[in-house]
């Protein structure tokens, strides 16, 4: 695997109930996503990458150092959007600009109001006053106007329409062309987001990762298999992920889609997804 | 720490008005008043302290922290530029007052000019402990808890005190009159240091309260 610049070891944080208990790798030149439920422990997690908060055990580094050691010059390296935190709703896009020149040496004045004019963000209006997906077109694009080598964007495309989600996919696209040591680690409940930009995905749930994979083997191998409970009683189960009970029979969760179309030409094949993925290995139980 | 003041500085835009205001009012102190014209320069001191620790309130809505402690900047850098922003407040504010209180003097003749120096440095030593004061507190409390925390510390130190001299009967005479003996400069300079102490630990308990603060 290629150098990291995000990485977690067992990284634990407590909250009552919730323990956060994870371990992920973000290497150069990759677009990593994860995915999971509300409260799965997506943004926890991008806080402890980012030094927000304190972990409570394991290790977690961020361009290879621990967040709470990160200097500024390491931060101006990282590109960041959140889905709960963004720039004060007082000011306006004209008055971030000077504050972002600050902040950045490397910040692109003349992309950032270019792509702000495309995005339809009007300079002159309180962020208080922008919609949702104003928002979060703001939030996206202030977090690739600097350069930086690591983007974490949690739940960017919130709140976007789907000309809105394709625009912002595609700037970062363009993000990742315009330096292979680029990497991005970004979450979404919108699979079909993922699908078409990540290179891996990790999917998490109740603070643990349970699946990791890349994308193209999600997509091409993954398979959910459909069958009545005579069919499930004979099938073999060697490569079941996950089986789930239905009111037809039974949904099972395979990596060898193409073991079973060989073998079993008798049971529904269906392409997973990340959707289907989701719910088998979430709700399905182990065999 | 050049990024969080340009930020600050637009967040101060939200005070406009209120800005506004206290100058006018200064103003109108200076001009309109026989004997106490360089009072507002002691008034603006805990103006200045009071919006530029508001800043901190602005910072934490609707969890803005988050965001903004991702930014190139240390917690550190954070708290210096907070008391940074509120002296360039009050050292600004004070210069507008004084030019405007030199102004009056020249025309009136009401004012006396020996209390001129002895005010600002009155007004520098009240600036730093409410400066320090009300930073730390926003800090640990934030915006709206820091209000309910301030109102509860003065009735706990007003109450305190009371207790204090009802219970112990202390007499302060000797000390007042020691302390009277002294003369106005060592007071003043005795003064100075109790603030810039104060000032000092501020700073350092502020930067241990950021140090442990999770967003």
């Amino acid at each position: 695997m290629s150098e990291c610049l995000l990485k977690a070891e067992r990284l634990k944080k407590n909250y009552g109930a919730f323990t956060l208990d994870c371990s992920l790798e973000v290497p150069k030149g990759r677009i990593t996503g994860i995915v999971g439920r509300n409260g799965a422990g997506k943004t926890t997690l991008f806080k402890a990458a980012l030094g927000l908060i304190k972990p409570d055990g394991g290790m977690v580094q961020t361009l290879g150092k621990n967040p709470a050691e990160l200097t500024a010059e390491d931060r101006a390296k990282t590109g960041v959007a959140l889905s709960d935190s963004g720039f004060s709703g007082y000011l306006k896009i004209k008055e971030i600009i000077p504050v972002m020149k600050k902040f950045y040496d490397g910040f692109d004045e003349e992309f950032f109001r270019e792509q702000a004019g495309k995005f339809g963000l009007p300079e002159d209006k309180k962020i208080s006053e922008f919609s949702t997906g104003m928002k979060a077109k703001l939030k996206v694009l202030a977090a690739v106007s600097h350069r930086a080598e690591l983007l974490i964007l949690d739940e960017p495309t919130a709140g976007l329409d789907v000309v809105a989600r394709d625009e912002l996919l595609n700037m970062l696209r363009d993000y990742m062309e315009g330096d292979e040591n680029r990497a991005v680690l970004i979450s979404s409940h919108i699979s079909g987001d993922l699908e078409g930009i990540c290179d891996d995905i990790y999917l998490i749930e109740g603070g643990r990762i349970i699946l990791h994979e890349d994308t193209d083997v999600l997509m091409d191998s993954y398979a959910v298999l459909k069958m009545d409970d005579e069919q499930f009683g004979k099938l073999d189960k060697s490569h079941i992920i996950r089986a789930r009970k239905e009111p037809f029979g039974y949904s099972c969760l395979t990596a060898e889609k193409s073991f079973y179309t060989e073998n079993c030409p008798d049971i529904i094949v269906e392409k997973g997804g990340i959707d289907g993925v989701i719910t088998m290995m979430i709700k399905g139980e182990e065999i | 720490m050049k990024g969080l003041l340009a930020k600050d500085f637009r967040l101060l835009k939200v005070n406009r008005d209120f800005i506004i205001m206290v100058i006018i009012a200064g103003l109108c102190m200076i001009i309109f008043s026989t004997g106490r014209e360089l009072y507002p320069m002691m008034f603006i001191s805990f103006i200045a302290a009071i919006v530029g620790a508001g800043t901190i309130t602005y910072d934490e809505m609707d969890n803005g922290n988050a965001f903004l402690f991702t930014m190139p900047f240390s917690r550190k850098d954070y708290v210096l530029e907070k008391y940074l922003l509120t002296f360039i407040l009050y050292a600004l504010s004070l210069a507008v007052m004084s030019i405007c209180a030199l102004i009056v003097a020249a025309v009136k003749s009401t004012v006396d000019m020996g209390d001129f120096g002895l005010i600002w440095v009155i007004s520098l030593i009240f600036s730093m402990i409410f400066q320090a004061w009300m930073i730390t507190i926003n800090l640990k409390f934030g915006g709206e808890k820091g209000r309910i925390a301030n109102i509860a510390i003065f009735f706990v130190s007003f109450a305190a005190a009371v207790l204090f001299f009802n219970v112990f009967d202390p007499d302060i005479g000797p000390v007042v009159h020691a302390v009277s003996g002294l003369g106005l400069k060592v007071i003043a300079a005795a003064g100075f240091v109790a603030a810039a102490l104060v000032y000092a630990a501020s700073i350092a308990v502020s930067m241990r309260i950021m140090s442990k603060k999770e967003f």
